[in-house]
């Protein structure tokens, strides 16, 4: 289990999502309440500088610098600002050097930086307005309100500190969210990867918490109980007209043998006799190949997985074959790298080359050639199996693995349509890959002895 | 049960054990079908058939050791066949055992032959096979010690050099050629199918589904008959190939 893992469950992802949201939430509401202590602050600013604007508009120009005066010295918070300017807009009266050049003198309230006279080195940010008294004066209004810059930062501080440390938090909450489904669902691939294997006996884990895990593996359940039924019940109806079936042919062909036993050779109807137990043996082929397929599916077999060296087949299977190409003046050729033993089931898999080099032979014209490879692969050994024959259309491709299907141009050619159905059979037993391609010019039938299914699951 | 009340019963002996007696077979089958094709087949190969249609008759019967084989069914009314093989080789007695089933997956093949069996047939099964699984045992059993030569009228097989001569002429054989050989010699006059050639020469228990068999067989024949020389190697028609310089 890794944090890459758990980043990509389902739990992590809505704990992430819902941080996010968290987090606006919050910032929403600290720009909400910012929004609105700032505006109040600034209004009743703007009221008391106006209020004061209208009384020192009452007053006689001449008693305004005292009056300045007299105000300056009750602020004893350092926070008002009062100037008097002459009519060239220089100083008279109060704490400010000069006018701001960029304050119109309208009697409008403005946010400004103003440098007070005793301190010009700190220039502080203010709500100020400026108008005329008189003719020729100017007077000029302010109030500090470097309180709001101040709570500005402290709400900027929040957003970011505070934003950082939910999205942190739900990231940590969300991973260790995820452990208990990850591993959950873990255990629900460990069983899943059986099934696939055929062992429909499985079922997948539930707990008493009854969650949303819980109600989907009880459906699925649900639904492996339908299958194994079902699929049990396609199988044994098969099994038993094949198995029946055989039963009674096995024995009417004793019959015949021993009638044509009787007759003696030279009875003119010994060949009847001879076609009809040709017959009986094709249809026993047929038979005797589908619960051939049925016995390797029910995954029995598994259980007698040993050591298997492939060299060691592909040798037997190409010795085995060796007469048939000679006789049809085919080059049947084995390249062989030391690859590493695989677990199998060495006679299922000889089995399964033997299907695939009769197949390669029977489809590669006289003349022709047939390469049997065992290369290594991307994960283990690759057995190739390369003919000359005339190839199978891309549309064909998938349903030749069908049973009993028989392409266009394979009607001239004996066989039943059963051979690579027992080469899945038997690929899918040992989770390897079966495939056909197209090779040079023919066809080139590939088994990846790597289980590739497990592997694509698990990533 | 008799067999004399079976419609197939047994015909005249010809076949005889290595005391120049008619070969004794107990039949040990709970099918009445099946059993008839044992026994009229068996009948028909000149063995004398016994038939018990239970295990417990069956195990009785096999236990005083009066017969040249046995074919014993694995599935039995009272006591199984695996029962009965373990039971007999317990005793001490060595009569080869076919064992018949109906279970045809490998755990139950060699389940059987560890128990003792020597042999194993899936039914259905082709009556011929069975008879030639049954010579073959006998044949097997009436072995006197192993020997490196094996020489058939003028054919001469060296197991230790891997050479095959016929009238001193040294035959050019391949390794599978000379096993096929081999098995045939060692079989000679019996009839031998193709799926016990190939499960002798190759060690597989499955139906190849060719005629591969055929072919291999058709090569090792010219190697074999040369021409001017009495042939050995025949086809049986509808059963396989036997070793023979009279058939």
């Amino acid at each position: 289990m890794t944090i890459s893992k758990l980043s990509r469950t389902i739990t992590f992802r809505l704990t992430l999502l819902y941080s996010i949201f968290f987090a606006i939430c919050v910032a929403s509401l600290l720009s909400f309440i910012y929004w609105q202590t700032t505006g109040d602050m600034i209004r009743r600013v703007d009221h008391a500088l106006s209020l004061e604007k209208e009384n020192f508009l009452k007053i006689d120009s001449t008693r305004l610098p005292g009056k300045i005066d007299e105000s300056l010295g009750h602020d004893l918070r350092h926070i008002r600002f009062y100037a008097l300017f002459d009519a060239k807009r220089n100083w008279i009266a109060g704490n400010i050097k000069q006018i701001p050049p960029t304050l119109p003198v309208d009697e409008t309230i403005y946010q400004l930086s103003l440098t007070p006279k005793n301190d010009p080195a700190f220039p502080v940010t203010t709500r100020v307005l400026a108008c005329r008294i008189a003719p020729e004066e100017i007077l000029v209004i302010g109030r500090d309100v470097g309180e709001l810059v101040e709570f500005h930062q402290i709400i900027k501080n929040a957003f970011y500190w505070g934003g950082s440390l939910t999205m942190i938090l739900g990231i940590g909450f969300g991973l260790a969210l995820s452990i208990r489904p990850l591993r959950r669902i873990e255990e629900i691939q460990r069983v899943c990867k059986l099934i696939m294997q055929g062992d429909f006996k499985q079922r997948l884990p539930t707990t008493s918490s009854r969650d949303e895990l819980d109600m989907l593996a009880a459906i699925i359940n649900t639904m492996l109980d339908s299958v194994e039924r079902l699929m049990s019940e396609v199988k044994s109806v098969c099994d038993n007209i094949a198995h029946d079936l055989r039963t009674p042919l096995t024995r009417l062909r004793a019959f015949i043998y021993r009638g044509q036993q009787q007759l003696g050779s030279g009875h003119p109807q010994q060949v009847m006799l001879d076609q009809a137990l040709c017959e009986i043996d094709s249809l026993l082929s047929r038979f005797r190949a589908l619960l051939r397929i049925s016995e390797i599916e029910n995954g029995q077999r598994r259980a007698g997985f040993k050591t298997v060296y492939l060299q060691t087949i592909m040798e037997q299977a190409v010795v085995f074959f060796e007469p048939v190409a000679e006789d049809k003046s085919i080059d049947l050729a084995l390249f062989t790298d030391n690859v590493e033993p695989i677990q199998g089931d060495a006679e299922l898999l000889f089995e399964a080359v033997v299907n695939l080099l009769d197949n390669a032979i029977k489809f590669t014209p006289p003349g022709g050639k047939v390469s049997v490879k065992l290369l290594h692969g991307a994960s283990g050994p690759r057995i190739d199996i390369l003919d000359t024959g005339p190839g199978i259309e891309d549309a064909d491709k998938k349903t030749v693995l069908y049973r009993f299907y028989r392409s266009a141009n394979s009607h001239r050619i004996p066989g039943y349509g059963l051979g690579l159905s027992i080469v899945i059979a038997i690929t899918q037993l040992h989770d390897f890959e079966f495939k056909l391609s197209d090779a040079e010019c023919g066809t080139c039938a590939t088994i990846c002895c790597w289980p590739t299914t497990l592997q694509k699951f698990v990533e | 049960m008799s067999i004399q009340n079976l419609p197939y019963a047994a015909a005249p002996l010809v076949s005889h054990n290595a005391r120049g007696c008619a070969a004794k077979v107990l039949a040990i089958e709970d099918d009445v079908s099946t059993a008839q094709e044992i026994i009229t087949e068996l009948g028909n190969n000149g063995f004398e058939v016994e038939w018990a249609d239970n295990g417990r008759d069956g195990l009785a019967l096999a236990l005083s050791a009066a017969h040249d084989l046995i074919t014993l069914d694995r599935m039995l009314p009272f006591v199984d066949g695996l029962t009965i093989v373990t039971a007999m080789r317990k005793e001490g007695i060595e009569t080869p055992v076919l064992m018949i089933s109906a279970l045809s997956d490998v755990d139950e093949r060699v389940q059987c032959l560890r128990a003792g069996g020597d042999d194993y047939l899936v039914k259905p099964f082709a009556s011929e096979e069975m008879a030639a699984r049954v010579e073959v045992l006998l044949r097997r059993k009436d072995k006197q010690g192993p020997k490196t030569i094996l020489r058939i009228f003028d054919l001469q097989v060296d197991l230790v050099a891997r050479t095959v001569t016929r009238q001193k002429t040294e035959l050019s054989l391949l390794p599978v050629e000379f096993r096929l050989l081999e098995y045939m010699v060692r079989n000679y006059g019996q009839v031998i199918t193709r799926t016990m050639l190939f499960e002798a020469v190759w060690g597989y228990h499955f139906d190849p589904g060719t005629n591969i068999i055929d072919v291999h067989i058709g090569r090792l024949r010219k190697k074999v008959d040369i021409p001017g020389l009495v042939p050995l190697i025949h086809t049986v028609r509808g059963s396989g190939y036997i070793l023979s310089d009279h058939f």
